[in-house]
C-alpha cells in the first residue's frame, strides 16, 4: 500500500493579495450558540436558515415500505439479503446504453438490522462475508482500480467515496471531482431523525443519497442513470428506512400531533432508562459536555435544520430543498486530521503513481487557500469552502454500545477510545472543538462511559 | 411595526453590533468585509449578507464596472416578523454605485436581443432596484411539435397551444425594492419596510413576484440530463397581480438570492420586468454566502452538483463584464 507520510495539509495561500491583512481567524467564526428553544445564530459558511427545531423529513405520500424494503435488497425478515427487486439496471438514456448492476444492493453495506443496525460488521471484513459476496466482488466500482480500496474496506471497514464523482459538468483531472474520502458505512437505524445524510451530510433528502449510491456502487463508469431510479422508488425506499427506529417511541417525535412528541422534547433523556448513581451523573457529564452539539432529544445528533425538509405539513418541494448541501450543522472535530490509519489522499494515476490532489477553496474575505489533501477534507469538498474542511455529521448516539467502532473513518474501536478522544488535546485543539472544550476528570470519565452504555 | 418591536430589535441590533465590535477588536477583524450571519426563525428574525460584483450572476448578465475599482461590497440586513406582519430591508453600502449610470451594450458581443426577456440595449440616467429572489415551483414551458422551438410558458397561455410539448423546468422568482439612488459620494441607504403576509412589488404595489428561469430555447438542443450541455436563454414571465402575492415564508424557506440591476429611467415594458443586469448580488442559499471573487456555479445548482461556487471569471478586473451565453451548441437531434 502506498501511503504518504505526512499527517498535516500542505496550505498555500494563492490570492490574498487585496486583502492579505484581513485573514480569517479560527476563533472567528460562530457555530451554532443556541439562544433559545427554537432559534439559533448562524455565521461562517453555516447554512442562514439553521433552526434549531424538533422537525424531520417527512416521508411522501403514499409511500409504501414493504416495496421500500424490497428495492433495499433486504428480505421480509430484515435480517438476510434479497436482491430481487434492488437492481437498478437496464436500458438507460441517461446512461447512454444499458446499465448491467455488479450485484451489489443497499444490503451489501447496510446488513441487517439486529446483526448491525443496518451497517456493516466491525473489520476485518472478510472474517465474517465471504469474498464472493457482492460487497468484496463489486469492488471495483468504489476503487475504480485503486489498489488500497480492499485493504482499507477489509481491514477497517472503509468504502472509498468519490462524492463529486457525477458532475460531469467538471473535467476528470478537476480536483473537486478527483477528490475523496474513505468513509465508513453509516448504520441506518435512526436514520429517519438525521439532518443531512452520510457522513458529510451533503445528501439533502435520501432520495439524492440512494440514487447517488446506485450509481456509485453498482457500477464502474462515472455516468449517472437517473432514468431507473424513480422518485417513486425514492419515496418506497426512504420510508422503509425512516421506519427503522431503535425504540418504537421515538416515532413520537417525527409527529408533532402525537401527544407524546412534546413530553419527548421537553425531557432529553425520557426514553433513556437511568437507573444507577453513576449514569445518572454520567447523564450530567453528557448535558454538560455532549450536548451542545448532540442536542437532539432522545436521539443526540444535532438537532440544527431547515424548514422545507422538516415540514410536516408539506410535502417534498417536486425539484427537492434547492439549499446547497448544508442543511445540518457539521463540525470539524479534528478526527480526519488525526487519520489513525495513515490514509493515503492521493490521485491514483493506474499506473502505480500518484499525484496530489490540490483544491482551490474558498474563505471568506475572498482569497483561496490551496490544500493538498493528506486526511478526508470532509464537507469542504463539497462546498468549496476552507471554513469546512475536516467538518462532519454529527451522529446519532442511542444504542451506540452496540455501534462500534466510531467516528467517520471507523478510527476509535471502543466508547472508551471515543471518550478519551473528545478529552484529548487533539479534539480541544481542533478547528470546531476549541470552541467547545472538554476536560473530564477520571469520575467524569467512568460516569460518562456508564451512561453512554445506556443510550 | 410597532414601537415596542422596533425598541426590540435597535436593542438587539445594538448588543450584535457591541459583541461584534469587542470580538473584532480582540483579532484584528475590525477592518474585514462583513460576514454572513443569521438570528432567529421563518416567524422572526433577521439575516446579514455582503453582496459582492459577481456573486450571483446568471447567464447573458451584463456587470458594470463600479466605483472603488470594484471592491466594495453593499451589505443587507433582512429583520421580519411574521406575527406583527413586518418585514424590513436595509441595503447600505459606501462609495459602490455610480449615481444615474449609463448603460451601453452592443449587440452581439454583450446584448443578444430575446423576446422572452424584453429590456433595452442601451440607456442612460438609469435607476437602481434591489431584487430579493427565491426558488420557486416547476414552470411549464410549450414547445412547438413541429420545430421543437420554445413558444412560451404556462404564463403566456392561458389554455396550452394546441399539440405544443409541455415541459417542466424550475422556476426562480423576484420582488423589487422601491428604486434607488446612491448619492453623489456614491452611497447607498435603503430602507423599506412591507407587510410579511403579503409580498408585493416596492415601486408598483399593484404587482407581486415575476418568475424567471432559463428554458432550453430548442428541445433538440437540450439534454434532459445535462444542463450543463443544453442550450438555454433568459424567461421572465409578467408580474403577477398583488391578489397573488406570497408571504415572506415562501421565499425564506426556499432560500434567498439578492441582485442590484441597473433599471431604465422609465419602464420599458408594462407591467415592467427587469433587465439583466447586476451590480452587487449574493445568496444565502450557499452555506456563508458568496464570498468576495468568487460566484455561484449555475450549472452545478441546477444539476444539484457540488461545489456550488467557482472563482468569478472577471474576479481581479474591473471593466464591464458579460456572463456568456449558456450555449454548448451541442444538437441532440443528430442534425
Amino acid at each position: 500500500m502506498n501511503r504518504t507520510s505526512s499527517l498535516t495539509l500542505l496550505l498555500t495561500l494563492a490570492a490574498s493579495t487585496a486583502l492579505a491583512a484581513c485573514q480569517t481567524s479560527p476563533r472567528g467564526e460562530a457555530i451554532g450558540v443556541t439562544q433559545s428553544a427554537f432559534t439559533a445564530f448562524n455565521g461562517g459558511t453555516y447554512n442562514l436558515h439553521l433552526e434549531d427545531t424538533v422537525r424531520f423529513n417527512v416521508t411522501q405520500p403514499g409511500a409504501n415500505v414493504d416495496h421500500g424494503r424490497a428495492l433495499f435488497g433486504l428480505a421480509a425478515d430484515l435480517e438476510t439479503s434479497d436482491p430481487t427487486l434492488a437492481l437498478f439496471e437496464g436500458p438507460s438514456v441517461a446512461f447512454g446504453g444499458t446499465v448491467v448492476s455488479n450485484g451489489r444492493t443497499c444490503f451489501t453495506c447496510h446488513r441487517g438490522v439486529q446483526a448491525t443496525g443496518l451497517g456493516l460488521p466491525p473489520g476485518p471484513l472478510s472474517a465474517t462475508i465471504p469474498l464472493t459476496d457482492p460487497l468484496f466482488a463489486g469492488l471495483e466500482a468504489d476503487g475504480q482500480g485503486d489498489p488500497d480500496t480492499m485493504y482499507n474496506l477489509d481491514q477497517f471497514g472503509l468504502v472509498k467515496i468519490r462524492p463529486n464523482r457525477f458532475n460531469l459538468a467538471r473535467s476528470e483531472s478537476d480536483p473537486f471531482r478527483q477528490g475523496f474520502g474513505w468513509r465508513k458505512s453509516i448504520r441506518l437505524v435512526n436514520v429517519a431523525f438525521a439532518h443531512g445524510f452520510l457522513n458529510d451530510a451533503r445528501g439533502r433528502v435520501i432520495f439524492e443519497v440512494d440514487r447517488g449510491a446506485a450509481f456509485a456502487h453498482t457500477q464502474l463508469s462515472d455516468n449517472r442513470f437517473d432514468d431507473l431510479f424513480t422518485v417513486s422508488d425514492g419515496n418506497d425506499m426512504e420510508a422503509f428506512q425512516f421506519s427503522i427506529l431503535s425504540d418504537p417511541r421515538l416515532a413520537a417525535l417525527r409527529n408533532p400531533s402525537d401527544p407524546m412528541y412534546q413530553v419527548l422534547v421537553d425531557d432529553p433523556f425520557y426514553t433513556v432508562a437511568i437507573t444507577t448513581p453513576a449514569q445518572r451523573r454520567g447523564s450530567a457529564v453528557f448535558q454538560a459536555s455532549c450536548m451542545t452539539c448532540h442536542n437532539t432529544p432522545n436521539v443526540f445528533n444535532n438537532l440544527s435544520n431547515v424548514e422545507p425538509l422538516g415540514a410536516a405539513d408539506a410535502t417534498r418541494p417536486p425539484n427537492y430543498p434547492s439549499f446547497a448541501p448544508a442543511v445540518g450543522r457539521n463540525f470539524n472535530v479534528g478526527v480526519a486530521e488525526r487519520n489513525r490509519f495513515d490514509l493515503r489522499f492521493s490521485h491514483d494515476n493506474g499506473d502505480g503513481t500518484y499525484s496530489p490532489i490540490v483544491l482551490p477553496l474558498a474563505n471568506q474575505d475572498g482569497s483561496t487557500t490551496k490544500v493538498t489533501l493528506t486526511y478526508d477534507p470532509g464537507l469542504g469538498l463539497i462546498t468549496s469552502r476552507f471554513e469546512d474542511v475536516g467538518r462532519f455529521k454529527v451522529p446519532q448516539l442511542r444504542g451506540v454500545a452496540k455501534n462500534a467502532p466510531y467516528f467517520h473513518d471507523n478510527s476509535a474501536a471502543t466508547l472508551a477510545e471515543v471518550v478519551d478522544y473528545f478529552n484529548s488535546d487533539f479534539y480541544n485543539n481542533s478547528k470546531d472543538g476549541s470552541n467547545f472544550p472538554i476536560h473530564l476528570s477520571q469520575s467524569q470519565r467512568a460516569d460518562l462511559l456508564a451512561f453512554l452504555q445506556i443510550l | 411595526m410597532s414601537d415596542t418591536d422596533r425598541g426590540k430589535r435597535t436593542h438587539l441590533a445594538a448588543t450584535m453590533v457591541g459583541v461584534s465590535a469587542l470580538l473584532l477588536g480582540t483579532t484584528g477583524l475590525a477592518d474585514c468585509p462583513a460576514a454572513p450571519s443569521s438570528w432567529g426563525t421563518y416567524h422572526k428574525g433577521s439575516l446579514t449578507m455582503p453582496l459582492h460584483r459577481g456573486g450571483a450572476v446568471p447567464f447573458e448578465t451584463f456587470v458594470p464596472a463600479l466605483p472603488s475599482n470594484c471592491q466594495g461590497e453593499m451589505v443587507v440586513q433582512l429583520s421580519w416578523d411574521e406575527q406583527a406582519n413586518w418585514v424590513n430591508v436595509q441595503l447600505t453600502g459606501q462609495h459602490v454605485l455610480t449615481p444615474h449610470p449609463s448603460i451601453q451594450r452592443t449587440e452581439g458581443v454583450d446584448f443578444f436581443p430575446n423576446p422572452f426577456s424584453p429590456e433595452p440595449q442601451s440607456f442612460d440616467d438609469g435607476r437602481y432596484q434591489f431584487w430579493i429572489i427565491s426558488p420557486a415551483q416547476m414552470i411549464t414551458f410549450y414547445y412547438d411539435p413541429t420545430t421543437l422551438d420554445l413558444v412560451g410558458s404556462q404564463f403566456d397561455f392561458t389554455t396550452p397551444p394546441a399539440g405544443a410539448i409541455p415541459v417542466p423546468v424550475p422556476g426562480i422568482k423576484f420582488f423589487p425594492t422601491p428604486f434607488f439612488e446612491p448619492d453623489a459620494e456614491g452611497n447607498v441607504s435603503l430602507d423599506w419596510t412591507f407587510a410579511y403576509d403579503h409580498v408585493v412589488r416596492g415601486d408598483l404595489p399593484a404587482f407581486a413576484h415575476i418568475y424567471t428561469t432559463f428554458p432550453p430555447t430548442n428541445l433538440c438542443l437540450a439534454n434532459p440530463y445535462r444542463y450543463d450541455q443544453s442550450t438555454t436563454r433568459p424567461y421572465v414571465s409578467s408580474p403577477q397581480p398583488a391578489t397573488d402575492a406570497l408571504s415572506f415564508s415562501d421565499y425564506l424557506e426556499n432560500g434567498l438570492l439578492f441582485d442590484s440591476t441597473v433599471e431604465p429611467p422609465t419602464y420599458y415594458t408594462y407591467p415592467p420586468v427587469l433587465t439583466n443586469t447586476s451590480t452587487y448580488s449574493g445568496a444565502t442559499l450557499i452555506g456563508g454566502g458568496i464570498p468576495r471573487n468568487w460566484a455561484v456555479d449555475f450549472d452545478a445548482v441546477f444539476m444539484n452538483n457540488a461545489p456550488p461556487v467557482r472563482p468569478f471569471a472577471a474576479a481581479g478586473t474591473c471593466e464591464d463584464y458579460f456572463s456568456p451565453q449558456h450555449n454548448p451548441n451541442l444538437n441532440f437531434c443528430g442534425q
